[in-house]
């Protein structure tokens, strides 16, 4: 489909966008799918349990425990991390600050977090992984915890100029929208994030509502506007139904169960 | 003192892909009339700030490389103050004589200082850039460098406050096509003839404006269209507004309805006597 093209295109901003919809299949994707490449993978995972994406890696191919063990994985457990810091004894911040420490500390900026990833996926000598990766599920959450679009979208900067352009790596990113929303914030980020995006997978579910065998459509931006030549951006558009272990996708209208 | 320029960049519908990789695109520009206005500017007829505005699904950085190509063959000096991408992606596909004379200020890499002591350009730093911090030799373009605001939905041009001369105040002057040629500079392709759909005061559907187009008014169809309308027109909202609820009641209608007694009224029917063989009655035996 022309997603495993993309480790042959190192630095790239893969953002993904879901409407009306869950769109964390995608994460599910990226996530086994880096690992299974060899890469580094540092998932800052806010959103659901470490055993959550384990259960789900595993019908993929993919053990987040083993590579975790092997050092080819380090996954930020939000919430965890948030318990901890919250309602953690004060014996338990040795020495390092935790990540998500903007959450009950004075500063207003998300720097720990970034120098969490950042040492993450710094290559140490002995590493011989892929190229890193780092996977954020998903950053609606961030604004949730109370963290400003500004602090938000300075991370991502920050992410991007380390991950994407001085260490050559690609960043995938999740968050919700929603065109009605009255979530300003919310949109502001996701249209920053859009302009600095070199693929953009939106995810929406089916403006007719539920359906049993169309769960959604998905369109593809390619931003080739900024790649050298200039091109316009390639839209693709296609329908999908997530099934047990596998997505299958189809030209709209032409799913499996109308024809 | 000039009025200042907005030249805000929007997606020509269905451009076709011209030769050597460059792309028709569509500018509208206000603050003054009179057709072919791009090129003006380009060609240096600027003066003061020129803000180019762009969306998601047009950028405008190229744009923006047309401008200072423009100004370096005038042999202007150009200071390119980079917040949004790093010099290699802001100078890839500028000649390499338009390329060594660009001087380059550099607020993307570590605007906040995270990353370690002595950044080039601090975030807070860039009122003193502007004031003291140009290189010597004469003022360089005050348009370079400054890419996209964050809020990139298009919007209606600004109004801008015209000083009294002819070219302030006025109503903006059209849009204007132009294309990207390979090595940077920018030729403009006047004014596009409207369309019969143009002409009849409906805008024209703009392909995906950004990614999250805002939906249409008046039940237009949406990015991808459906076969019937979900939104309601403005009219069929004030029709609906108007018809009353029935379980209002008006006061004549609320008082009789008090005032007559409720009655059941039960009309047994005559016990059937039916054919277990045919109950329906409908065998034509």
């Amino acid at each position: 489909e022309g997603r495993g093209g993309l480790l042959s295109t190192r630095g790239k901003f893969t953002l993904l966008r879901d409407t009306r919809t869950d769109g964390s299949f995608l994460v599910h994707h990226f996530l086994s799918f880096y690992l299974r490449a060899g890469c580094k993978v540092c998932f800052v995972a806010l959103l659901q349990s470490f055993s959550h994406y384990n259960i789900v890696a595993q019908k993929l191919g993919v053990s987040l425990t083993a590579a975790k063990e092997r050092g080819q994985l380090v996954f930020l457990e939000g919430l965890k991390s948030c318990l901890d810091l919250l309602f953690g004894e004060e014996e338990k911040q040795s020495g390092q600050p935790s990540p998500l420490q903007f959450i009950s500390e004075s500063t207003s900026n998300l720097k720990a977090l970034f120098d969490f990833v950042r040492t993450s996926l710094t290559p140490a000598g002995s590493d011989s992984w892929k190229g890193p990766v780092l996977l954020v599920d998903d950053l609606s959450v961030l604004l949730s915890l109370g963290a400003t679009p500004v602090a938000v979208l300075d991370f991502i900067h920050y992410c991007r100029v380390t991950v994407c352009y001085q260490l050559k790596g690609n960043i995938v990113v999740l968050v919700h929208s929603n065109e009605d929303s009255e979530d300003e914030e919310n949109e502001l980020i996701v249209n920053s994030l859009c302009h600095h995006s070199d693929l953009i997978l939106w995810v929406e579910g089916l403006a007719t509502g539920f359906c049993k065998d169309v769960h959604g459509q998905i369109k593809i931006i390619r931003r080739a506007s900024l790649e050298l030549t200039a091109e316009q951006d390639l839209v693709q558009i296609y329908q999908y139904k997530i099934q047990d272990k596998n997505v299958t996708f189809f030209a709209r209208g032409l799913s499996a169960a109308v024809l | 003192m000039a009025a200042p320029f907005a030249v805000r960049r929007r997606r020509h519908r269905e451009a076709p892909p011209e030769r050597g990789g460059a792309r028709r695109r569509t500018a509208a520009s206000s603050g003054g009339a009179g057709s072919a206005m791009l090129e003006a500017l380009v060609a240096g007829g600027a003066e003061g700030l020129v803000l180019v505005r762009d969306n998601a699904a047009c950028e405008g950085r190229s744009l923006l490389r047309a401008f200072v190509t423009a100004a370096v063959q005038r042999a202007e000096r150009v200071l390119v103050v980079l917040f949004d991408v790093p010099r290699e992606q802001f100078e890839a596909g500028l000649s390499p004589s338009v390329k060594e004379q660009l001087l380059y200020r550099d607020g993307f890499t570590d605007p906040l200082g995270w990353s370690g002591p002595d950044p080039d350009l601090r975030a807070g730093d860039f009122g003193g850039l502007l004031a003291g911090g140009l290189p010597s030799g004469g003022a360089p373009d005050a348009g370079a460098g400054l890419t996209q605001l964050a809020a990139a939905a298009p919007a209606p041009p600004l109004p801008l406050p015209g000083p009294g001369g002819p070219a302030g105040g006025g109503p903006p002057a059209p849009d204007e096509s132009f294309t990207l040629l390979p090595d940077g500079s920018l030729r403009s392709l006047g004014v596009p003839t409207p369309t019969p759909e143009e002409e009849d005061g409906r805008p024209p559907p703009s392909v995906a404006r950004t990614p999250g187009s805002p939906r249409d008014s008046g039940g237009r169809a949406p990015s991808h269209p459906l076969t019937f309308r979900l939104q309601l027109s403005a009219a069929e909202r004030a029709a609906r507004a108007a018809v009353p609820p029935p379980y209002q009641l008006s006061t004549p209608k609320r008082s009789t309805l008090l005032r007559t007694p409720g009655t059941i009224v039960c009309a047994l029917e005559p016990p059937e006597d039916e054919d277990p063989e045919d109950p329906d009655d409908d065998l034509d035996v």
